[in-house]
Parts: C-alpha cells; structure tokens; sequence
C-alpha cells in the first residue's frame, strides 16, 4: 500500500508539472497531517454505517413485530364465536316475510316442474 | 452520471475504508495547493487552505452525486475555502488596525524551512519536463494525451487507433520512466 501511495504521489507530481499546474515546493507529509486530522476528528463519520445501517434494521424489526402483535391480539379478538352465540342465533324468531318467500318459491318451483313435464309430454 | 477514475475509492471510503482517502489527498494536493496559494500568495497558508478543503470534502463525501468529475468538485471546494481565508484574512487585518494589537502578527511555520520536508517543485519540474521531451514519441503522446488532456483509455484508443491494451502498456512504460526520475531525486 505504501508502495503505491508513493507512486501515486510520484505520479501526481508528474501530472501537475506537465499541466503546469505546481507551486514552488510542497510539505511532504502534509497528506499525514490531512489523515492525521482526519482519523483524530471525523473518522466516526463514515465508520458508524454498519452501526447505523444494523440499528435502522433493528428498529424496523422491532416495530414490525409489534405492530403484528397488536393486530393479532386486537384485530381478531374482535369477533368471538362462543357457544352462546351460536344458540342465541339459533332461536332468533323466524320471520313470516321469509317463510312466503319461501312458499313463493316452492310454488315457483311446481309451477317449473309442471311446466316441463307439459313440454316432455308434447 | 459521469465516468470518473476515482469513483471506486470514493464508494469504498464511503463504506468505511477511510485509509483510501489518502490515496485521493496524495492524488491531488499538488493541484489543490497550486490553486491556494494563486488566492493566499503564501506556501504555508496554501497548505492550511487546502488542508481545509481535503476535510470539508471528506466531511460532504457523502453528498457527492457524481454529476461532475471528483476534482471538479473538490476544485469548487478550494475555491471556496481560498475566498473564506481572504474573507477571514481581511477582518482580521481590520481588528489589528483597531487594537493596533502586533501580537496578532501570524507566526506559523513555514514551508520550507528544511529541505528535506518539501519536494522542491522548480527544481524538479526542470527535469521532469527534459525526461517527458527525451520520450520516443508514439509514448509522449499517450502521456500528453493521459495526463494533460485528461483523456480516457478508451478515447485514446480511438483517437489514435491503437488497441486499448497497448495504450496501457505505452502509458505504463512512459510512466515508469517519469517516476524513476523523481525516485531518484527523493530515495
């Protein structure tokens, strides 16, 4: 790596001259001191991603299961099917409306059956 | 989005791997400097100018979008911070006219002051220019073209119409070259 640091500096320094684009004279460590400041002050900027990124995924997690639990347990408790019910229902009166249109529709369905049994004779 | 050679480091240091920004500082800082120092007419102030550029484009790496060129972007940034220094220079000349205070007289270290802490730039420049017009020259115009026009290995490639795998082994062989002379001027 050091290595190639150098060479990178070495060729950098071949670019600015050719572009014509250098002071006089440059520090040699002054990429130290830039690392130096910058491990020492902000190294946590971009370090802390995997922290941030694990946290964001937690609290995703976290609220998700709760909001299942809370739809599981309030949702569904909504309607209860006990036994009572179920009988009460049963011996909720009848209604006559109900019961002609039920004769309605048994006599409906004679009147089919004749009708087709007119047809089957023809 | 725009082709950029530092694209790669700069998502890698995004992700964490700070250690590769040095790679960016050693890329540029001569660049950087030179540009500091046509607003701060000082070495020492230009290093400390463009020192707070590296950091502030370190600190916004994030919201870098690459729209433009990486140097682009941090050339725009120097810029800035050269005209902030002037802008902070100015007031406090004002405040030592004030307080007549000589106290604020800035005594920073300056560059320079051993020659084995700086690369002495005109000097080598002159040697590096002699080796650069020495090379044969279907190589001077790969660098020409690589270094100073800034062109990809692709637009090489076309404009000379020579494989792309021969323009890198030309650029590799002239770059060797170049380095060698500051290799030996340095180690």
């Amino acid at each position: 790596m050091s290595k190639n640091l150098k060479e990178i500096e070495y060729l950098a320094i071949v670019k600015a001259v050719l572009k014509k684009e250098y002071p006089k004279k440059i520090s040699k460590n002054f990429s130290d001191r830039v690392m130096a400041e910058i491990y020492s002050t902000y190294n946590s900027i971009y370090n802390n991603n995997f922290w941030t990124y694990g946290l964001r995924m937690a609290s995703v997690f976290v609220i998700a299961t709760i909001t299942l639990f809370v739809l599981e347990n309030f949702a569904t408790n909504q309607v209860q099917y006990t036994k009572s019910t179920i009988t009460n229902d049963l011996s909720a009166p009848s209604k006559n409306v109900i019961n002609k249109i039920e004769c309605n529709d048994l006599n409906n369905n004679k009147k089919v059956l004749k009708d087709k049994e007119i047809i089957k004779c023809k | 989005m725009i082709v950029d050679d530092d694209r790669e480091i700069i998502e890698s240091i995004v992700d964490g791997d700070t250690a590769k920004y040095e790679i960016i500082v050693k890329k540029y800082q001569i660049r950087i400097i030179n540009l500091c120092f046509r607003y701060t007419k000082n070495y020492s102030d230009a290093e400390e100018v463009a020192q707070e550029a590296f950091l502030k484009a370190y600190r916004s790496l994030e919201t870098f979008r690459f729209d433009s060129k990486f140097y682009s972007w941090l050339h725009r940034i120097s810029i800035n911070c050269s005209l902030n220094y002037i802008n902070s220079k100015e007031k406090v000349k004002e405040k030592e006219t004030i307080s007549e205070n000589t106290c604020l007289i800035d005594e920073r270290r300056r560059v320079g002051d051993r020659p084995d802490e700086y690369y002495n730039l005109s000097e080598l420049s002159e040697v590096i220019e002699k080796t650069f017009e020495g090379l044969p020259e279907e190589l001077k115009l790969i660098v020409k073209l690589r270094e100073i026009d800034d062109l990809s290995y692709d637009e090489i490639s076309n404009k000379i119409g020579i494989p792309i795998g021969t323009v890198r082994s030309r650029l590799h062989r002239a770059r060797e070259i170049l380095i060698k002379i500051i290799k030996n001027s340095y180690e």
